[in-house]
């Protein structure tokens, strides 16, 4: 084979590859938007493809869609008795939910509030790059969200000691690998908010050194994710713009009057 | 016979006035979700997405990632156990729109 037919292969298999990566690209992106529009339907709710689109928009969400490993599932048998009766598997994982949310929300919001209050301080002395705040604000939010969730199952250990000795082994397993799990997820949520501080660093004492006016507008885009973690800055929409600006948990910040049942369905 | 038909004409004019009117009452008033001003941490949009991982997905995942508040999730537990979260949906729907 001489170069030509080298270069051929080579310009095929690049090809190639460009077109099975936008393929996966389309189905994840697929896979995505069908897991919100089911799970809007399960709900029974009925949006439009225009707002599903809209929902789907976020990168993020799809790490988000990936269950908890402690969601009960334990075999293909299990799954599908799940099936046989859709509503009743929602009404349970929903209940799942909200028990899970229900135990540690209040960690949540005062996790939140603490990371809001420095956003606000933030923003009130910064005239103009704004944008950092935010970028501070979302890497924050998820150190302090990450930091929030092992200090919860570390303060779990009492409870474990308390349950009854032939049940204790196997909840202190589980509780040291979730403990486990939660660790490696805190550490490496703070590499990666490091890591974009001291690029954003760079950037910006490279700015100053260079004094390039063009530069000014640029938002630091990073590793391209967390920037619309924490919705600081919005994205676009009247809504989410300046989303955590405001006075706190107001509204739906309080405790909601539910028992963490789902009701009424 | 004229003054008769002339006292007709007002009255058939009241009585439609009054139809208009009880019609304009008739029409059911917003829904108070759909009006109310938000708090900044919520959205109708975050909402939905909170919904849609609770019943999907991990919703404190999302809240870790700052795709949803604490406030969005407080929102749809409430919403989804009262039966309202098509309110939600008609906001974020009415929202997309004026964009």
């Amino acid at each position: 084979m001489g170069n030509r037919g080298l270069t051929a292969l080579a310009a095929g298999t690049a090809a190639a590859v460009l077109v099975i990566g936008g393929i996966g690209t389309a189905a994840f992106a697929s896979d995505v938007r069908t897991t919100v529009a089911t799970a809007l339907e399960s709900l029974g709710v009925d949006a439009s493809d225009e707002l599903v689109d809209d929902l789907v928009e976020d990168e993020l969400l799809d790490d988000a869609l990936e269950q908890p490993d402690d969601d009960g599932s334990e075999d293909g048998a299990e799954d599908e008795s799940a099936a046989d009766d859709v509503e009743g598997a929602t009404d349970e994982v929903l209940e799942e939910s909200f028990l899970a949310w229900n135990e540690r929300a209040d960690l949540w919001r005062t996790a939140f509030a603490e990371v809001k209050t420095e956003f606000d301080a933030c923003r009130a002395e910064t005239e103009g790059g704004k944008g950092d705040c935010a970028v501070a604000f979302s890497g924050r939010l998820q150190v302090a969200f990450a930091e929030t969730l092992v200090e919860f199952l570390e303060s779990q250990s009492e409870a474990v000691a308390a349950l009854p000795e032939e049940e204790r082994a196997a909840a202190q397993e589980e509780l040291d690998r979730r403990l486990e799990k939660a660790l490696d997820q805190l550490e490496r949520t703070e590499e990666r908010v490091a890591t974009r501080d001291a690029g954003r660093l760079e950037r910006a004492m490279a700015k100053l050194e260079g004094g390039d006016e063009e530069s000014a507008d640029v938002e630091p885009t990073d590793d391209g994710k967390p920037e619309k973690a924490g919705k600081p800055e919005g994205i676009g929409k009247p809504d989410t713009a300046g989303k955590p600006l405001g006075s706190g948990n107001g509204g739906g910040g309080g405790k909601p009057d539910h028992a963490g049942k789902p009701g009424g369905r | 016979m004229r003054a008769r038909a002339s006292f007709a004409a007002p009255i058939a004019l009241l009585v439609a006035l009054a139809g208009c009117a009880s019609a304009t009452e008739a029409a059911p008033s917003p829904h108070p979700t759909l009006e109310r001003e938000l708090p900044s941490d919520l959205t109708a949009r975050g909402v939905l997405i909170a919904a849609v991982l609770l019943s999907e997905g991990d919703v404190e995942r999302g809240v870790a990632d700052g795709l949803v508040t604490p406030a969005e999730v407080d929102e749809a537990i409430r919403a989804i156990e009262r039966d309202e979260l098509d309110v939600w949906v008609q906001r974020s729907e009415r929202e997309l729109a004026d964009d």
